[in-house]
């Protein structure tokens, strides 16, 4: 029997149940040798619907597919005697290649039971090599499809919300521009306004520009501007994004500490934009600090383990001894308008627009935090 | 007195730009509610400076500037574009976009005023 008609019969063939209906029962094959060969088979057999193993047969304890089969719960024997009067045995699959063994089998085996051996064992596995390495290679080729796709609707989510953004900008800064020209002319017209109405004119005022901070960072977000990419020592990086906030934080009773790994040189990023990310999450850690507190932001290159990067990453750390953030609340911290400050105060894109931003340097922006302990936030960028 | 011609489709907004500015009485504003008709108004006007909307139905405020700047007689008015879809960041940073400069709705009289006089001297 040649080897193509082997295996139809074995994947096809219907084996009569003991109550004598056709049904569609598995075909029971004792594999023997679990080296490379048989460990392919029991690989490719393992989830078939059409195959059941009933055992694996090697002298060599250590082999890969003797290994497997354990794993799998497999019966594993050195001697293939011991399963040739298994009742349910149909097939016989030698990859060993030796001809005494396959002499042997063909001798001592059951009537129905046939064996695949010699060349046909050897091209079967062959075979399935071949077939699992296009199929690696088919599912690397689905994979790239699929992060292509990805990256194509979220271009598109982004082209559509910029698209929404800007109408919804355009179609709400015009009457927040007819409320603040409004505000304006009553201010000149009515000179001597009593002081209660002057501060309630004025909280419209405030609500006008912070409606407008909202729209403003709904535009931002929605449409990144490109990146100016330029070599930046990280030492300057921070201490200018810092210094904006040289006379703020005192005020506050906080203190920042730097503290910069010599190792570390220079990164390729967009200054301005970076100085953005820096700015807003140290804004967030100043707003969670009111009566005071330490930011402590380190510098240093290190292998992320969830990026799977052999090579380390530079990252900025900005650590606070803030209120931090409830579990609940640090799923939804990156978020457009989540916020959790109170008052107002948030437009709840802050930390969007960073994430936006370092995720298109090809980085990553993480948050820890311990409600009452404080928050780590790191950014992370390829060296 | 400046003379400023304003197109903008947004008839409340323009009614308190105007306001805004005769009431320091130093500006006379003069309010195109329809692009359609702003070329014609600029070249019969002469304005000292023109304040133009983007986004209108009928013709573009893009479309306005370059058809003043190609006609010699209203080629040197200067243009300052007011606009709801572009930030106060970007306008400080890049005030200028293809030549013309902008500001971003919703505008305080006093920044209003500023750029005025900045672009009409």
């Amino acid at each position: 029997m040649n080897l193509k008609k082997q295996w139809k019969i074995a994947l096809r063939q219907k084996v009569k149940t003991p109550d004598n209906k056709m049904a569609e029962a598995k075909i029971n094959v004792l594999i023997i040798g679990a080296g490379k060969g048989g460990a392919a088979l029991l690989e490719m057999f393992c989830n078939s619907e059409t195959v059941n193993i009933i055992g694996v047969v090697d002298i060599n304890k250590d082999a890969p597919g003797i290994k497997l089969a354990k794993e799998l719960n497999i019966p594993v024997s050195g001697d293939y005697k011991e399963f040739l009067n298994k009742k349910e045995l149909n097939e016989i699959i030698n990859v060993t290649g030796s001809e005494g063994i396959q002499e042997d089998l063909l001798k001592h085996k059951p009537v129905n039971v046939e064996v695949i051996g010699g060349h046909s064992a050897k091209l079967m596995w062959l075979l399935i090599e071949e077939r699992k390495a296009s199929e690696d290679e088919r599912k690397k080729a689905y994979d790239k499809l699929k992060e292509t796709q990805r990256d194509l609707i979220q271009s598109e989510k982004l082209a559509a919300l910029g698209r929404f953004s800007t109408g919804l900008a355009h179609e709400v800064r015009n009457p927040l521009g007819v409320i603040l020209g409004g505000i304006e002319y009553l201010e000149q017209k009515l000179p001597r306004l009593s002081e209660d109405i002057k501060v309630a004119l004025e909280k419209i005022k405030e609500a006008i520009f912070r409606a407008d901070n909202i729209l403003v960072g709904l535009l931002r977000f929605s449409r990144p501007s490109e990146l100016k990419i330029e070599k930046v020592s990280i030492r300057d990086l921070v201490n200018e994004a810092v210094s904006f906030y040289k006379y703020r934080a005192p005020l506050s009773n906080i203190n920042i500490e730097t503290q910069f790994d010599d190792k570390q040189k220079s990164v390729n990023v967009d200054k301005n934009q970076m100085h953005q990310v820096i700015f807003n999450i140290l804004l967030n850690a100043v707003e969670a600090m009111p009566t005071g507190g330490q930011i402590k932001i380190r510098t240093c290159n290190r292998i992320i383990p969830q990026l799977s990067l052999k090579k380390p990453s530079c990252v900025i750390e900005i650590k606070d001894t803030g209120t931090g953030i409830s579990k609940e609340n640090l799923a939804k911290m990156f978020e457009p308008f989540f916020t959790t400050k109170k008052e107002k105060k948030g437009t709840g894109l802050g930390l969007s627009v960073a994430k936006t931003i370092i995720e298109n340097h090809k980085g990553n922006l993480t948050i820890e935090s311990e409600l009452g302990k404080g928050t780590t936030v790191n950014i992370i960028l390829p060296c | 007195m400046k003379n400023i011609l304003l197109v903008d489709d947004e008839k409340d907004f323009c009614f308190f730009v105007k306001t805004n500015l005769e009431l320091t009485n130093n500006f006379k504003v003069t309010v195109c509610l329809d692009s359609n008709q702003a070329i014609d108004l600029a070249k019969k006007l002469k304005p000292n400076l023109i304040l133009l909307d983007i986004l209108m139905p009928g013709i573009s405020g893009p479309d306005i500037a370059a058809a003043l700047q190609e006609d010699k007689t209203t080629a040197d008015i200067p243009i300052v574009f007011l606009t709801a879809v572009i930030t106060e960041k970007e306008t400080k940073e890049q005030n200028i976009i293809a030549g013309w400069p902008f500001i971003a709705k919703p505008v305080k009289i006093k920044d209003l005023i500023d750029t005025i006089n900045m672009y009409t001297g």
